[in-house]
C-alpha cells in the first residue's frame, strides 16, 4: 500500500559509531601517525631488548666509564661504570612499559565497574565518589612512600601506587559516561523491555563506553611513565642495578657536567613515549567521535 | 518561472551558478537564486537538500571542509563569493542578518541577553549610552515583554520561544537589507512557532527587509512566502508563487512533497487534485485501511480496551523551590484494542511523562494507568515482566534509540533474548520475519544502525518493538524527527501493521496534522490537563476547547487548506 516503497533506503548521515576499518582510515592523520611511529620504536627497542641490546644491562666496563656517544661498541656512550646507555635504556623502557601497563589496567579494571556503578546506580553514586575523591586528596607520592616502607621499594609497589592514584580519573570518566548512556533512547527502550540493570550495564552501557575508555587509557599511560621516572629517581620504585629510565636519570645527575648525554637519552625516551601516547590519544578521540565527523 | 525580470531594479541578491562542496563531495550544484528588496523568498527541502548549505555559503560560513567550488553570489552587484574575509564581516550582521535554528544552542549561557544584542551593536560601532537604549528598543520591538527587567537575564531563564526572539533581535540590530531565517522556529512548539513566525514576518514587513526562510515544511514556507523554491539533492528543482507550487506541483517531487504535507493534504483532497494518497490519509476515522473493506482491521472496540487510564496525576518535586510540579494532572482516557489513540500537546503537557508511567518507566503520584487491567508500576517482578511483553516503545530519535555497538539483528532480537523466547535458531527466523513486515531487506540484519537511513532505523525501531508480539505500542513523538516523505511511510507502514497484526497504538505526537491520518481517538493535553478528547472527526470538525482551536490554526498550511 505504501506508493514510495523504499525509497529511503539510500544510507546517509555518518555513522554514529566508528568501526574499526573505518577507524583505521580516520587515524591517517600526520599527528597519529607520528604518535604511532614514535611508539612503535619505543615499545619494539623495549619488546627486543634481549636480542637487539649491544650488551647486558648491568654489564660494566670498568675501563671505559663516561664515553661519549658514537664510541665504537657504545653507540650512545656509557656511565660512570662503563655501562652502555643503549642497553640500559632499551631495558629500563621494558620496565617504564611494565609499570605504564600494570598501572593502566588496574585503573581500568578498577575504576570501570566502580564508574559503571556509580553512574548507573543513584544509592552507589555517594558512597563511590567520596571515596574517589578521599583518593584524589592524597598525592601518590605519599601512597608510594607508604606501600614502600611495607613492601620495600619495587616496580609493583610503584606501579600499585601510580595504578591507584589514576583510579579516581577513570572512575569520574566511566560514571560521566554512564549517566549520558543511561538516559539514552536505546537505554530507556532496554529498560521498557524489561532489561535488567547488569544487562543493560554490560551489552549497552559498557560497549558504547570503550571509546572513552580506550582514551583515557592513552592519557593514564603516559603519566603512569612519568611517574615511575620520579618513584625511582627518589629511590620508591624500581631498585638498581634493574635499569629504568627514572634509575638513570637519578644516576646520571651525579656526574651531569661530565657526561651529560647519560641523562640526555633516557630524558628523550620518556619525552617520545609521552608525546607519542598524547598524539595517539588525541588522535584516537578525534577518530572515535562521531561528531567530528564532517560529510 | 523565474520571475525576477518585473523588478525595475537589479535585485538585491543574486546569485548564479552556485556550487558548494564539503571537501570532494558536491553538496549544492548550480543553484540560481534572485531575491528583491523587501522580497520573502522560503526554501524548502528535507535534511540532505543542501538548503541551510546555500544560507551557510551566502554568508561564507562554511562549516569544515565546505567550500564555494562555483559560480558568484552577488549583492548589491559585489560578489560575495570573492570578497575578503574582512569584507565579509562587515556583510554579515550588517548587511545581512542571521536568524539561526536552535534558540537553544545560538545564545551564550553564562552571559547576559541584552549584552548579547548589545554585541552585535557595538560590532556595528555603536558606543556609549545608545547602545542600552538600542538594545531596549529591539527587545520589545522583538516582543519580549518587559525588556529593561528581561535584559539582565540569562538565556537559561527564557523559554525557547522567548529566546528565539532575542536572536530575532540580534539579527535585525543593524538594519540588515537581507535576513537569513534558518529554521527558525523548528525547535518550537507549534503555536509559539506560528507566533514567531508571524512576529519576525511583520518585522521584516515593517522594516522593508528582504528574506530569505529556509523549511523542510512546505506548509509553512507557503504561508509566508511570496516565492517558493523546492531543492532536492542541491540542485533546485522547482520555484514560483505559493500558489502555484501547492496547487499544481511541476516536479515529480514537489508533488510527493505537497502530498505527504499533513495540512496540505485536507485542501487537495477537496480540491480535487489527483492524489492516490490523500485520499486515504483524508479517510475519517479509520487508520487508512486501503479501502478494503472486508479488513476492518479490529476497529471496533468490541474486544475492550487494552490501555485504561484513569485519573493519573504525576508531580515532581522541584529542587531548590521546595514546590511540587503536577507534570500530569487528573488524566483520563482508553486506548480501544486494535485501535489508536492520540496524545497531543507541546512540550510541558506531560504527554511523555503519562507514556512513561505506562511502559512503567516512571510511578504515578496518583491514579492508575493498566494494561488490560492490570498495573506495571507497583507491580511484582514476574507481573511486570509479563506486561511489559505487553507494551514496547518507539522513541522519537531513530538515531538515539537503537544502540549504535549492536547489528540490527541484535537489536531487534534483544526484547526476545530478554523474554528467553525461542532458541537461536527461531530468533534469527523472527527477526527476518519482523524485517519482511517493517519492509526492511533481510540482509540489513548484519548492518550496524550507523549504516542507515533515519526512516530505516525508525522501521528497525519498529521491528524491535514488534518482536515480542506486544498488543500496545507507544509511539513517543515516533515519526517527528523525520523528514515529511519519510514521515508519511513509516506512518503508512504503522497503519497498515495496525490493519495485519491487530495492535494497539498509543500516538503521542506534538502535531496535530499527523495524528489526523493515523488516530480513532484524540486526547489534547495541556500543562498536563486533558483540554479535550474526543473522536478524529469531532476534535478537527468540531473543536470545543479554545487551544484545540488555536494548535489546529497553527498547523502550517492551514490557510491553504481552506
Amino acid at each position: 500500500m505504501t506508493v514510495i516503497e523504499h525509497s529511503d533506503l539510500a544510507p546517509e548521515a555518518a555513522p554514529a559509531v566508528v568501526g574499526p576499518r573505518r577507524l583505521l582510515s580516520r587515524l591517517r592523520t600526520p599527528q597519529a601517525i607520528t604518535g604511532a611511529a614514535m611508539l612503535a620504536v619505543v615499545v619494539l627497542a623495549g619488546l627486543l631488548a634481549p636480542l637487539l641490546a649491544p650488551h647486558g644491562p648491568a654489564e660494566v666496563h670498568f675501563d671505559a666509564p663516561f664515553q661519549l656517544p658514537g664510541t665504537v661498541g657504545f653507540a650512545l656512550g656509557t656511565d660512570d661504570l662503563g655501562r652502555d646507555v643503549l642497553s640500559r635504556m632499551m631495558y629500563g623502557i621494558r620496565a617504564s612499559l611494565m609499570v605504564g601497563i600494570v598501572a593502566v589496567g588496574l585503573a581500568v579494571v578498577v575504576g570501570t565497574p566502580l564508574g559503571l556503578a556509580a553512574g548507573y546506580w543513584r544509592l552507589l553514586d555517594a558512597p563511590v565518589s567520596r571515596l574517589t575523591d578521599v583518593t584524589l586528596a592524597f598525592p601518590f607520592l605519599i601512597l608510594a612512600v607508604g606501600l614502600a616502607a611495607i613492601n620495600g621499594p619495587s616496580l609493583a609497589g610503584a606501579a600499585i601506587s601510580l595504578g591507584i592514584a589514576q583510579v579516581p580519573t577513570m572512575v569520574r570518566v566511566v560514571r560521566a559516561e554512564t549517566m549520558r548512556l543511561k538516559e539514552s533512547p536505546f537505554v530507556l527502550a532496554a529498560t521498557a523491555m524489561d532489561a535488567s540493570g547488569p544487562r543493560i550495564l554490560a551489552q549497552h552501557v559498557l560497549p558504547n563506553c570503550l571509546s572513552a575508555i580506550i582514551v583515557q587509557a592513552t592519557v593514564i599511560m603516559p603519566a603512569a611513565v612519568l611517574g615511575e621516572a620520579v618513584l625511582s629517581f627518589l629511590g620508591l620504585g624500581i631498585q638498581p642495578p634493574t635499569p629504568s629510565l627514572g634509575i638513570m636519570l637519578s644516576d646520571a645527575q651525579q656526574y651531569l657536567g661530565r657526561a651529560p648525554t647519560a641523562a640526555l637519552f633516557p630524558g628523550l625516551a620518556i619525552v617520545a613515549i609521552c608525546l607519542g601516547f598524547n598524539l595517539l590519544g588525541d588522535a584516537l578521540r578525534d577518530a572515535l567521535d562521531p561528531s567530528t565527523d564532517r560529510k | 518561472m523565474p520571475q525576477d525580470a518585473d523588478h525595475s531594479a537589479a535585485p538585491l541578491l543574486r546569485v548564479r551558478g552556485l556550487d558548494v562542496a564539503y571537501g570532494d563531495t558536491p553538496v549544492v550544484r548550480g543553484v540560481d537564486l534572485d531575491v528583491a528588496r523587501g522580497e520573502r523568498v522560503a526554501i524548502v527541502g528535507q535534511s540532505g537538500s543542501g538548503k541551510s548549505t546555500v544560507i551557510a555559503a551566502l554568508l561564507r560560513l562554511l562549516p569544515g571542509a565546505g567550500r564555494i567550488t562555483g559560480g558568484t553570489v552577488e549583492l548589491d552587484g559585489e560578489d560575495l563569493a570573492a570578497a575578503g574575509e574582512a569584507r565579509m564581516r562587515a556583510v554579515r550582521g550588517g548587511r545581512i542578518g542571521l536568524v539561526p535554528q536552535d534558540p537553544g544552542t545560538n545564545l551564550n549561557p553564562a552571559m547576559r541577553l541584552g549584552d548579547q544584542v548589545a554585541d552585535a551593536l557595538r560590532a556595528g560601532g555603536l558606543r556609549g549610552p545608545a547602545v542600552r537604549q538600542r538594545v531596549l528598543e529591539l527587545l520589545a520591538e522583538a516582543g519580549v515583554p518587559e525588556p529593561e527587567r528581561r535584559a539582565k537575564q540569562f538565556p537559561h531563564e527564557f523559554s525557547g520561544g522567548m529566546r528565539q526572539r532575542v536572536l530575532i533581535a540580534t539579527a535585525l540590530a543593524r538594519e540588515p537589507e537581507l535576513l537569513l531565517a534558518d529554521e527558525p522556529t523548528s525547535a518550537l512548539d507549534v503555536t509559539v512557532q506560528r507566533r514567531i513566525l508571524d512576529h519576525l514576518v511583520a518585522l521584516a514587513e515593517a522594516h522593508g527587509t528582504a528574506m530569505i526562510l529556509v523549511t523542510h515544511d512546505l506548509g509553512l514556507a507557503a504561508d509566508r512566502a511570496d516565492r517558493v523554491i523546492v531543492m532536492l539533492d542541491g540542485r533546485i528543482v522547482e520555484q514560483g508563487s505559493p500558489e502555484q507550487v501547492l496547487r499544481s506541483p511541476q516536479h515529480e517531487y514537489t508533488r510527493r512533497l505537497v502530498a505527504a504535507a499533513p495540512a496540505a493534504v485536507v485542501a487537495q483532497g477537496e480540491a480535487g487534485v489527483p492524489a492516490g494518497r490523500a485520499a486515504v490519509v483524508v479517510a475519517p476515522g479509520a487508520p487508512a485501511d486501503d479501502g478494503a473493506p472486508g479488513a476492518p482491521g479490529g476497529d471496533g472496540p468490541a474486544a475492550g480496551d487494552v490501555v485504561t487510564v484513569r485519573n493519573l496525576v504525576k508531580e515532581y518535586r522541584v529542587r531548590g523551590r521546595g514546590g511540587l510540579l503536577r507534570a500530569v494532572d487528573d488524566v483520563s482516557f482508553s486506548v480501544p484494542r486494535g485501535g489508536t489513540t492520540a496524545l497531543v500537546g507541546e512540550s510541558g503537557s506531560g504527554k511523555t511523562t503519562v507514556s512513561r508511567i505506562l511502559l512503567g518507566l516512571e510511578t504515578p503520584t496518583s491514579g492508575e494507568a493498566l494494561v488490560d487491567g492490570k498495573a506495571i508500576a507497583g507491580a511484582g517482578r514476574a507481573d511486570r515482566r509479563a506486561l511489559r511483553r505487553r507494551v514496547q516503545p518507539v522513541f522519537q530519535d531513530p538515531y538515539a534509540s537503537l544502540d549504535p555497538t549492536h547489528t540490527v539483528e541484535r537489536v531487534v532480537d534483544e526484547p526476545l533474548r530478554i523474554f528467553g523466547i525461542g532458541d537461536r535458531e527461531s530468533r534469527r527466523a523472527r527477526v527476518a520475519e519482523l524485517l519482511d513486515q517493517v519492509a526492511l531487506p533481510r540482509d540489513v540484519a548484519q548492518r550496524h544502525p550507523g549504516a542507515l537511513s533515519g526512516g530505516q532505523r525508525q522501521r528497525v525501531a519498529i521491528a524491535r518493538a514488534l518482536a515480542p508480539a506486544p498488543e500496545l505500542l507507544v509511539l513517543d513523538e515516533a515519526v517527528s524527527a523525520l523528514d515529511v516523505l519519510v514521515q508519511e511511510q513509516i506512518l503508512d507502514l504503522l497503519a497498515d501493521l495496525q490493519e495485519r497484526l491487530g495492535v494497539s497504538y498509543l500516538f503521542i505526537s506534538h502535531d496535530l496534522a499527523v495524528v489526523r491520518g493515523i488516530a480513532d481517538n484524540v486526547v489534547v493535553l495541556r500543562q498536563g490537563r486533558v483540554e479535550e478528547q474526543g473522536s478524529v472527526d469531532d476534535v478537527f470538525h468540531s473543536p470545543r476547547a479554545d487551544y484545540t482551536r488555536d494548535l489546529l490554526g497553527a498547523i502550517p498550511g492551514a490557510a491553504f487548506a481552506r
